[in-house]
């Protein structure tokens, strides 16, 4: 980028059930990062993201919509969409705006109304990024492309049911500590997994994955407003810059895939992001990474580089990516908490490491945190963002 | 019956079931297409509970192969208790029903 891009403020809605519309959602996402901004009318450039409106709530054009409901025409705006990374594709996009000096100040709202459909229909509808021909006529459904991939990682790493349990009870512990979470309970192990009652709270999703392997179907949006060194610097708050970008595309169909535990895409990004950061992975303190499934959360720690293969799920056993741990993973919660309205969690991500760099995470702060990282997973991993966040000051 | 195909590239071989316009192993832009079937040896499955639209069965079973020229494809698996690396032969049936129209597919057995 021609220019460094700071995150002069972000705010989210609380993730779950909305009570309102999705420009409801957008516009309270909106607000929140601006108004921590203190940054408004200087707005010069919007970018909404957004997955699944035209299919789940009958709306497109949200980029118009947002701009109408915040009385900021003539502003520019745009939808983008990619997925569930088309909250890191809209920030991406932001941040190259204003890096390429295009513009001074950007707004960037992802937002997701899931909650509006029935739970099958929400299913089909997250399908449908799937291969048309090779893969979704088969009735696939993301659980399934991730019960495939478990199968395989867990057979050649040794991971066990109880490994993945200990994600979700580690996040969901986490969300218990953040007030915007979708699910702010705590889980147990007998409860999802050892006692014989656990198969009926956690009954089978895609074998070997059961429900608490799976992220919540929520509503939701996050916001950011990105700008210029000059423009943050005004805000009086602590600087937190955008020092890496990585994104990266893989095969549609995940059978073709050399080898389909291989996530080509998370690795290339991650190796970018950090290269155009100019830091290690041994470098970052506290990460948002995309566990939509508890296995992804195991594979992305080894496959960004925090781990060696095969050793995510010991670190996590040995409470490494806890809150207080040398490196914690998804102190928010994380989409199995936290929650994934699809279009929302990139943005969300950044959000999260945006408010641990500045210290105003609360109960989940995560301490000295200077370097953050997040990792937004589009489809089954054919389209991969990821950011480093520094703070400067 | 629908035939479900496979695309082999003209100039290295590589033989695939998505289409694509360029071979993904060598770039190459001429294919010559032919219906996919025959034995195939199972990578990995599962079997889906949480089923999207338009299922009526409880559960349904998925799995990735491969042929023995080196294709891969995902189909439905039926098989009562499927293994990594077992051999399966690939034929092509009725995969869903979507607004009372069969669609057809490929089915290990």
């Amino acid at each position: 980028m021609l220019r460094d891009v700071y995150i002069a403020g972000c705010g989210m809605t609380g993730f779950g059930r909305a009570a309102g519309d999705l420009l409801d959602i957008l516009e309270e996402a909106a607000l929140a990062a601006t108004e921590d901004a203190g940054i408004f009318s200087e707005i010069e450039s919007v970018f909404v993201a957004n997955m699944g409106a035209g299919i789940l709530n009958h709306m497109s054009g949200l980029g118009s919509a947002l701009v109408d409901r915040l009385c900021l025409y003539p502003t520019p705006a745009e939808l983008v969409e990619n997925g569930p990374a088309s909250g890191g594709s809209a920030a991406k996009i932001g941040a190259y705006a204003v890096g390429s000096g295009a513009v001074d100040v950007a707004l960037v709202v992802g937002g997701e109304k899931m909650r509006a459909v029935t739970g099958w229909e929400a299913t089909d509808f997250v399908a449908t990024l799937s291969h048309p021909q090779a893969e979704y006529i088969y009735g696939v459904t993301l659980p399934a492309l991730a019960g495939m991939f478990a199968r395989l990682y867990m057979e050649k790493y040794g991971i066990t049911p109880e490994h993945l349990a200990r994600v979700a009870l580690k996040n969901h512990e986490n969300g218990t500590k953040n007030p915007y979470a979708h699910i702010q309970q705590a889980v147990s192990l007998d409860g999802i997994l050892n006692r014989p009652e656990a198969v009926v709270n956690n009954p089978w999703v895609a074998e070997p994955l059961r429900m608490f392997d799976c992220c919540p179907v929520s509503d939701g949006g996050a916001g950011l407003v990105l700008c210029s060194k000059e423009m943050a610097e005004k805000t009086g708050k602590p600087l937190v810059k955008i020092s890496g970008i990585g994104q990266a595309t893989d095969t549609h169909a995940v059978h073709e895939r050399e080898d389909p535990i291989e996530l080509k895409a998370v690795q290339l990004a991650a190796k970018k992001a950090f290269e155009e950061a100019g830091i290690k992975p041994s470098d970052v303190d506290v990460a948002e990474l995309h566990d939509a499934f508890t296995i992804l959360e195991i594979a992305e720690s080894e496959q960004v580089g925090f781990f060696e293969r095969g050793t995510g799920h010991i670190a996590l056993e040995k409470g490494e990516t806890s809150l207080g741990g040398k490196l914690p993973i998804n102190p928010s919660g994380g989409l199995k908490a936290r929650g994934h309205p699809v279009g929302a969690t990139g943005v969300a991500q950044l959000v999260e490491i945006a408010w641990q760099l500045r210290g105003d995470a609360g109960e989940r702060q995560v301490k000295n945190a200077r370097t953050g990282f997040t990792c937004n997973f589009g489809g089954f991993g054919n389209n991969v963002l990821c950011f480093v966040l520094e703070r400067e000051n | 019956m629908t035939e479900i195909s496979a695309y082999t590239c003209k100039d290295c071989g590589k033989r695939t079931h998505v289409r694509h316009s360029h071979c993904p192993a060598c770039k190459g832009t001429s294919f010559d297409e032919a219906p996919l079937s025959g034995k195939a040896k199972l990578l990995t499955f599962t079997r889906v509970h949480a089923l999207s639209l338009a299922y009526e069965d409880r559960h349904i079973t998925l799995g990735i192969v491969e042929f023995e020229d080196g294709c891969r494809a995902l189909g439905r698996l039926y098989v009562d208790d499927p293994r990594i690396g077992m051999e399966l032969t690939a034929e092509i049936g009725t995969v869903r029903v979507h607004e009372l129209e069969e669609v057809k597919g490929l089915c290990f057995k």
